[in-house]
């Protein structure tokens, strides 16, 4: 419980320093907003995303689909993983080790610094 | 609103955007790479609770569940066979689907003719059971996928009591004037392979006698057959008379 919530946090952090960036990058209110939700979606599922670029089925040894594999795969490691934040298998079935919670912590360390300083960069573009 | 350039930024928050930006990419890097694990497929829910989450138009509903079953299968990055399926559990599903949308045909199509392919016997008379049971509840909608059933059972499983006991079916339940005469007439043909010449002369003539039959060519073709019963009739019995 106490992992899953510390989990939760994490995730909390990251989506609330998205909503800041966007706030100070985006004139309008529903850009940012459009922009935060596509993005949540998209960084929780881009593990489907990859398996399915990926897939036995779509021919891999085809060079467009190997080149689409590693778009998504570079796609990848420009977003955090949340597709690993807060399972509810740590709250009903099993704890998680600590090695799992720490990657999470770091994972929204560096992201949520990525995105704190992308804000201050834009803040301090604007003529207040 | 206009923008100051970019040299107005700090130099320490330029270089900590890159720096940390650099940190997500070489975490990205060495995170390791998701790996597909076939799911199983869980039972359906409740029908009262399917109900509840139609909202009062259930067609549309058991259409979603239709296409959420057939492309269970295909997972991400990974594809499942149709046999290793639990078959029990697909079943649970084709019911549920056709609880919610009787007139739909689809969830037999399903059972007739994808998951009772597969190369497990048992599966296949599962499929091929459900049918049956699913014909008798509304024998004038869904004749076509027992009589598949049959053929199925005939070609496929080379089960001949299994084909017959389905055309029996087919000849009581399925009797709709709109419902084509070779529907009946199956079961008539299934004696004659399992060697039963006499009850097949029999169900033939009875049929030729009750006008059902109208077609000249269909009843000249059900003729030849009649006749060619008689003959093989005569063949097989002991006397050789």
């Amino acid at each position: 419980m106490a992992w899953w919530t510390a989990s939760l946090a994490f995730e909390l952090i990251l989506v609330a320093a998205l909503a800041l960036f966007c706030v100070i990058t985006f004139v309008q209110i529903m850009p940012a907003i459009s922009f935060v939700v596509a993005f949540y979606l998209l960084a929780r599922g881009i593990s489907a995303v990859r398996l399915l670029a990926a897939s036995p089925l779509l021919s891999p040894a085809e060079w467009t689909n190997r080149t689409v594999a590693w778009l998504v795969d570079g796609l990848a490691w420009l977003l955090p993983d949340l597709g690993r934040f807060t399972p509810t298998s740590w709250l009903v079935d099993q704890s998680p080790d600590f090695a799992a919670v720490g990657s999470l912590a770091l994972q929204s360390l560096i992201y949520g610094a990525v995105l704190v300083c992308a804000g201050l960069y834009d803040l301090y573009r604007k003529s207040l | 609103m206009s923008e100051r350039p970019s040299a107005m930024v700090p130099r320490i928050v330029r270089v900590l955007l890159v720096l940390f930006f650099a940190a997500q990419i070489v975490l990205a890097s060495v995170r390791s790479r998701p790996h597909a694990h076939a799911e199983e497929l869980a039972p359906p829910p409740a029908l009262p609770v399917l109900r509840c989450f139609a909202a009062g138009d259930p067609i549309p509903f058991a259409q979603a569940m239709t296409l959420y079953l057939q492309a269970f299968d295909n997972q991400p990055g990974i594809s499942i066979p149709f046999a290793q399926l639990d078959y029990d559990t697909v079943q649970a599903w084709l019911t549920r689907i056709l609880e919610l949308d009787p007139r739909t045909q689809y969830p037999l199509l399903m059972a007739s003719q994808l998951y009772a392919q597969v190369p497990d016997e048992g599966k296949q008379r599962q499929m091929l059971e459900f049918v049956y049971r699913q014909f008798l509840v509304d024998p004038e909608r869904r004749w076509p996928w027992l009589a598949h059933a049959a053929i199925m059972a005939k070609h496929r499983l080379h089960n001949l009591p299994l084909a017959l006991r389905y055309a029996n079916a087919l000849a009581q339940h399925a009797t709709a004037p709109s419902i084509p005469h070779w529907v009946s007439q199956m079961r008539i043909f299934l004696h004659e392979d399992m060697g039963e010449y006499q009850v097949a002369r029999v169900l033939l003539g009875g049929l030729l006698d009750s006008k059902a039959v109208q077609d000249p060519h269909e009843i000249r073709f059900l003729m030849d057959r009649l006749e060619q019963l008689k003959s093989a009739e005569k063949s097989s019995s002991p006397s050789g008379n």
